[in-house]
């Protein structure tokens, strides 16, 4: 039920239609006490209480989501509505939301895979760190306010493109950070796979698994133990029947 | 042909099924013993990189996702695990020298079969618990390691004493040299099945090395227990002929028709018939003081000490040295290293069986000692070539390896049943325990020496050489009186005998003519 009506939560959420926005915010309650994952975290990303104003109309994430089908304004967020199991957002713009280093501490954005733009301007952020934007690896654009400190996530390498004005800076389409470090998983047991700006995950092999990917296949318990066991219980029978047999106890 | 079955008749008559399967038996409760052993040092390279973190420093990024990569840190890196294994490896050797002392004092106490099976058993569970149940719960800790180690080393303690003084049991002395010496390749056969298990489940986890060698160990300590019959006493036969034998003049087929008497087919033998010399009162055990000073106990306790050293000094050390020295690869060091155990092996049989022959083991060993001197030096000043170490390192083995596996097998068992005590007290056991047990001692010293002379003082090898040609000489100064001693008493017999055959001589060229008159 929870899911269903998540689904028609953008369209309803229109100013103007107060009973159907009373439902929106009992369901939402309901979800946020069934569901408690992603979900409720995203939306919460979306409708932050630090950020002042609406999402502005003419920023990146406005403009994606306006251009192409499927996309709906949610709070701060583009999100993609096509798909009815679940939505997913593809544009975040938190500018003007006062963001401070900390926000990024419990990891928010992990959970929103299929991020593509993040717009981050006028914030008190003065380090945008790779973990932050861990396994994000559709993100082709972020706008940092530009400080000393403050750059793309993962360093200029990280990025094919990088703009540089008075107030933000511009990263654009991320590199292929397994190109850079294709020495780096070991070879025989494992492969790299991109895992954001400037990170790569080294995951097992096909048929490898365990801790650093040292072991392969699986034991056959159950025939080992089953070979093992009778031929223990033939060989102690025969032998008792050969030799201790004859043994004269007290 | 006739000789070859005039020879099966004779063993046939002198051996029966017993022998054969206390044979067996023992041997591979020995070899799994060892077998469990060597998957320890054949894991360590999978052990230290289980249980540190993926390297990574300025240059090289470290590797995520985390758990799979830098979740574990009992060590930082494996160079700082080596020392530790290292560590574990002392840690054992010393608790089965006091394990030893242990063991063979309860071998002569309770009943050998279920003292082997237990210690098999047990040492199985702790192998297991060791290598196997730490990493499904995903305990990595030093103190366990440490403890279980040392239980480890107790329990296995339990093998040596009761397979040799079961051997003993069985085996008579003048066929113990040759018997005993092929039966001492029960360690390397042992170092050989640990390394075909490992292989082949390493990939699975190196916990199934530990599980498929530990299961083993265990099925063997339950088919001994169901199986294994200690003394021939217990079904009935008479125990071999020991003692000093210097009277002993008669004739081998002499000695094959008393002894087929004897029930040789034992399957035969009913219930009903009792066996003739069966006892049912076990002698005393003797204590583990009185043990000490039998004669001949304290010299090759001794001299095993020194020898165990060098001998045990090769194993350890020998695949790292071939490494080190002349740069081959591991593997390659690895199957060269085997030329010393099949060296000691050959000497074990031949030095065995030459010491059956002159009824003295002394004048054998220590002969074998002296030419291990030359053969020492000659092996540290092996060429860069594969074929000519490993002839020379056979050579090596032969002399080191030989005596030193006649020492612990056959040795003890003479001395463990020696004239003095036959009969009246259980000793075998609490003195091979003794002998093998000074030995181990020997060997944990080298342990931390080896590693002394060549890594803390930075010595050239030759060092390392000088060192074990210096315990070796000891080995034979230790053995010395007993030579002395028995090369006397052999004068003594041969002067005595020679008198004998004169004297026969002289009657013999009577009689005829006392019988014509």
């Amino acid at each position: 039920m929870c899911a269903k009506d998540e689904t028609s939560r953008p369209k309803m959420a229109k100013p103007g239609r107060s009973f159907t926005t009373l439902l929106f915010f009992v369901c939402c309650l309901l979800c946020l006490l069934l569901t408690r994952g992603q979900k409720d975290e995203r939306m919460s990303i979306c409708h932050l209480s630090s950020c002042g104003s609406p999402l502005a109309d003419d920023g990146k994430v406005y403009g994606m989501c306006q251009g192409r089908h499927g996309l709906q304004v949610w709070g701060r967020c583009c999100v993609n509505v096509t798909e009815n199991t679940h939505n997913f957002t593809v544009g975040l713009d938190l500018s003007g939301c006062n963001i401070h280093d900390e926000f990024f501490q419990e990891s928010p954005l992990l959970t929103l895979t299929h991020l593509q733009a993040l717009v981050l301007d006028n914030n008190p952020i003065t380090v945008l760190s790779s973990e932050a934007v861990a396994g994000l690896t559709e993100l082709n654009y972020i706008s940092v306010p530009t400080h000393s400190n403050c750059s793309c996530p993962g360093g200029e390498e990280a990025w094919n493109h990088l703009i540089r004005s008075v107030n933000t800076t511009l990263c654009l389409k991320q590199t292929s950070t397994c190109t850079r470090y294709n020495e780096a998983c070991p070879a025989s047991s494992s492969h790299c796979v991109e895992d954001g700006p400037g990170l790569f995950l080294c995951l097992c092999k096909e048929g490898y698994h365990g801790y650093k990917c040292l072991r392969q296949g699986t034991f056959p318990m159950s025939a080992f133990l089953a070979g093992l066991g009778s031929s223990t219980v033939i060989l102690a029978a025969v032998l008792w029947v050969l030799l201790r047999r004859h043994v004269k106890t007290a | 042909m006739a000789s070859i079955s005039q020879m099966w008749r004779q063993l046939k008559s002198k051996y029966s099924i017993y022998h054969v399967f206390v044979f067996l038996l023992t041997f591979f409760s020995y070899a799994f013993f060892h077998a469990t052993r060597k998957t320890f040092s054949n894991i360590k390279t999978t052990i230290s990189s289980e249980w540190t973190p993926q390297f990574c420093n300025a240059t090289e990024p470290c590797l995520r996702p985390e758990k799979i990569w830098m979740a574990r840190h009992l060590f930082d890196s494996s160079s700082d695990a080596e020392p530790f294994l290292g560590w574990l490896d002392s840690t054992f050797l010393i608790s089965y020298a006091v394990g030893l002392y242990i063991s063979g004092v309860l071998g002569d106490r309770f009943d050998m079969r279920k003292v082997l099976s237990l210690g098999m058993c047990l040492s199985a569970i702790v192998v297991f618990v060791f290598g196997c149940l730490t990493e499904w719960i995903h305990l990595y800790s030093q103190p366990v390691y440490v403890i279980l180690f040392v239980l480890n080393g107790l329990l296995q303690s339990t093998g040596w004493p009761c397979v040799v003084a079961i051997m003993g049991n069985w085996f008579g002395k003048s066929t113990r040299g040759l018997v005993l010496g092929a039966w001492s390749a029960c360690a390397s056969v042992g170092n050989i099945i640990g390394a075909l298990l490992v292989s082949q489940v390493l990939d699975y986890g190196y916990e199934y090395a530990f599980l498929v060698t530990s299961a083993v160990l265990f099925a063997g300590g339950i088919i001994n227990f169901f199986a294994l019959v200690p003394s021939p006493k217990e079904v009935g036969l008479p125990e071999p002929e020991d003692g000093d034998d210097d009277d002993d003049d008669s004739e081998p087929s002499g000695e094959e028709d008393e002894n087929g008497v004897t029930p040789r087919t034992p399957l035969v033998q009913t219930d009903t018939d009792p066996p003739v010399t069966f006892t049912q009162t076990r002698p005393q055990a003797i204590s583990f003081f009185q043990a000490v000073l039998l004669p001949g106990v304290i010299p090759y306790s001794l001299s095993y000490a020194c020898l165990k050293l060098v001998n045990y000094s090769f194993f350890f050390w020998l695949p790292f040295y071939l490494h080190s020295q002349y740069g081959w690869k591991e593997t390659v060091a690895d199957e060269i290293s085997i030329y010393y155990d099949v060296g000691g092996i050959i000497g074990g049989m031949i030095g065995g069986y030459l010491s059956d022959r002159m009824k003295k083991r002394a004048p054998t060993v220590v002969t074998m000692l002296l030419l291990a001197l030359p053969s020492l030096w000659g092996y540290s000043a092996s060429p860069n070539n594969k074929t000519i170490n490993a002839v020379l390192m056979a050579v090596a083995g032969f002399f080191i390896g030989g005596p030193a596996n006649l020492i612990s097998s056959a040795i003890s068992a003479d001395l463990g049943r020696q004239d003095l005590i036959k009969g009246n007290s259980e000793a075998l056991s609490t003195v091979t325990g003794i002998v093998d047990g000074t030995g181990s001692v020997g060997a944990s010293v080298g342990q931390i020496v080896v590693p002394l002379l060549h890594k803390q003082l930075h010595l050239d090898w030759h060092w390392v050489f000088y060192f074990f040609i210096l315990m070796t000489l000891l080995t034979a100064v230790c053995i010395l009186p007993l030579l002395v001693r028995e090369v006397r008493s052999m004068k003594c017999f041969l002067n005595y005998q020679l008198r004998r055959q004169a004297a026969a001589l002289v009657q013999d060229t009577h009689r005829p003519h006392s019988l014509n008159s």
